[in-house]
């Protein structure tokens, strides 16, 4: 009688997730694990990832208001 | 005799993204302040202590320019400020980049829940009382003690209505600074803010402090959104507080250093010739200070407030822990105090804005997650899905704990879109083991990379992202790797 189970075979670094690009992510997470910095404001992360074409800033002197933030 | 800061000069706020601009710059950035914070990372436990890497702390302490410590997360404002916990890795960094001074923020971030001490998410105002002036000026007495420097404590922002129980923001400042003999980090953009938000005029506010005990000023941009400008740090220092600034600065006797303040997430859209364009702007500023001519103008006495009974620090950190936590979270038996109109319309603006920095925190660890929820349940319902977590789940002060917690969520509140679990579980792992500096396994029923071609392209993850069950070894240690362990399923005799 026979059954599947798992076992490691192999250690491999295909080439599209490449050691040099799999640091990369992994130091992008890194860098980005602090303390949020001491401002008072709309952090505009999500809304970069959500649409990083309508990421909407300031208001002119002539308060033209961009809306920010979702 | 008092402490009188060296004549540091113009700097900026260090920001890795900007790494290479400092050191290619030291002639027009001479000061760079570091908020060290910033650049640690906290293990997934709960209980576990923030560290930094001692190799970047001798890298920084290494760069061309003079080096400033400003502390961000343990706030003095508050009954609950850390004088133990934290002060030993901040020690060590205040000391090797040899800051000449330290500074934090007169705020409160940590309150008490249902559950105990508990972040609040954001940094809040404190009262403008007696009481809190006698609160933060031990606090400042205690945290000087313990790092062992100079300490300036640095002028918030504040999106509330003083009350009438409060002394002026001018008066307080004052009131702190010298309760505890200590300098002041004067944020101009924060003050201008509250100028241009109606709560207080920049010009009475700056003709009650003591110039004296100014040994730095900070600098940003600010932008305008939902009926509130915001100390957004966001590009370039409003044109007006310039001119303010030039016709102040050269006042101060004991100005050490003009820093410039631009956040993260700003930076590549403000850019690198803008940011440097900002730096001359303060080199011109700094240029006024050469021959300071301190006021001989006396302060007179600060008016009497009218005391509010019940309205003590405790009782407004217990209105900040509930207005600000989920339900669940917050201190049991309600608030002991009134709330005004004016003040249930600025938490709201609170709540929001704190709200951004969670869901950004979220989509910048799990940003590949983010765009296949993006893409799987389209942007309103991400939206709500944002909203449910923040709604009932506490805020923590680092990025990483929040991801895990929203892992968390997600396990407990599964979605039915292709790829997620497997997306989420490998992003959380690369946060658990970057925060824990630990070595970690994950299994995969999906390619990862098939899934992140499909994402980059715009799509859900298709059946050509289907595998056998893969190991991913995913470590930090001694740099970071992610290396796959090929597992398949195989027939063996029993």
């Amino acid at each position: 009688m026979k059954e599947g189970v798992m076992k490691a075979v192999t250690v491999r670094v295909p080439a599209n997730l490449s050691l040099e690009q799999s640091q990369k992510v992994l130091a992008t997470v890194l860098g980005k694990a602090g303390h949020p910095n001491c401002y008072s404001g709309f952090k505009i992360s999500f809304e970069s990832v959500v649409d990083p074409a309508n990421v909407l800033l300031h208001v002119d002197k002539a308060l033209n208001v961009n809306e920010v933030g979702g | 005799m008092p402490f009188q800061p060296p004549r540091l000069g113009p700097g900026a706020i260090y920001l890795r993204s900007l790494d290479s601009l400092f050191w290619s710059n030291a002639d027009l950035i001479r000061v760079a302040e570091v908020e060290p914070q910033s650049l640690w990372t906290k293990g997934t436990r709960l209980d576990s202590l923030p560290r930094g890497s001692p190799f970047e702390r001798r890298r920084l302490s290494t760069l061309p320019q003079r080096l400033l410590i400003h502390g961000v997360g343990y706030p003095i404002g508050g009954t609950v400020c850390d004088q133990e916990r934290h002060i030993g890795e901040f020690r060590l960094w205040t000391e090797e980049v040899a800051s000449p001074w330290v500074s934090e923020h007169l705020s409160i971030m940590h309150v008490h829940g249902s559950g105990g001490l508990q972040s609040c998410g954001f940094l809040m105002p404190p009262l403008q009382t007696d009481a809190q002036v006698e609160l933060a000026a031990g606090n400042i007495i205690r945290r000087t003690a313990a790092v062992g420097r100079p300490f300036a404590f640095e002028t918030g922002v504040n999106y509330f209505v003083r009350q009438d129980c409060e002394m002026s923001d001018g008066d307080f400042f004052a009131a702190v600074a010298d309760a505890a003999d200590c300098g002041i980090l004067l944020d101009l953009t924060n003050l201008w803010v509250n100028h241009k938000n109606g709560r207080a005029k920049i010009c009475d506010v700056l003709a009650r402090i003591p110039l004296e005990r100014v040994w730095e000023v900070h600098l940003a941009g600010i932008e305008f959104a939902y009926g509130h400008w915001l100390d957004a740090h966001c590009g370039e220092i409003d044109p007006d507080l310039v001119e303010i600034a030039a016709e102040f600065l050269p006042g101060l006797p004991n100005l050490g250093a003009i820093i410039f303040e631009l956040a993260p997430d700003r930076v590549s859209l403000f850019g690198e010739k803008a940011f440097l364009h900002q730096i001359e702007t303060l080199h011109r500023l700094w240029e006024t200070t050469r021959s300071p001519s301190a006021s001989t103008v006396p302060v007179s006495a600060r008016p009497p407030l009218t005391e509010l009974p019940g309205l003590t620090p405790e009782a407004w950190e217990r209105l900040i822990a509930d207005r600000m936590l989920p339900a669940a979270d917050r201190p049991p038996n309600g608030v002991p105090i009134e709330i005004r109109t004016a003040d249930e319309r600025s938490f709201s603006l609170y709540a929001r804005l704190a709200a951004s920095f969670r869901a950004g925190a979220i989509a910048e660890l799990l940003e590949n997650t983010t765009r296949l929820l993006l893409i799987g349940i389209g942007e309103e319902a991400l939206r709500d899905l944002l909203d449910r977590y923040i709604s009932v789940t506490p805020p923590v002060a680092f990025p990483t704990d929040e991801v895990i917690r929203f892992r968390r969520f997600m396990n407990a509140n599964p979605l039915s879109v292709p790829g997620l679990e497997d997306l989420l579980r490998f992003e959380a792992a690369l946060v658990e083991a970057a925060a824990d500096s630990a070595t970690i396994q994950v299994t995969l029923a999906k390619d990862i990379d098939a899934m992140l071609t499909d994402l980059a392209a715009g799509r859900l993850p298709g059946p050509s992202s289907d595998c056998p069950p893969t190991v991913i070894e995913i470590g930090v240690d001694p740099a970071p790797f992610i290396r796959i362990l090929e597992k398949r399923l195989e027939t063996v005799p029993r």
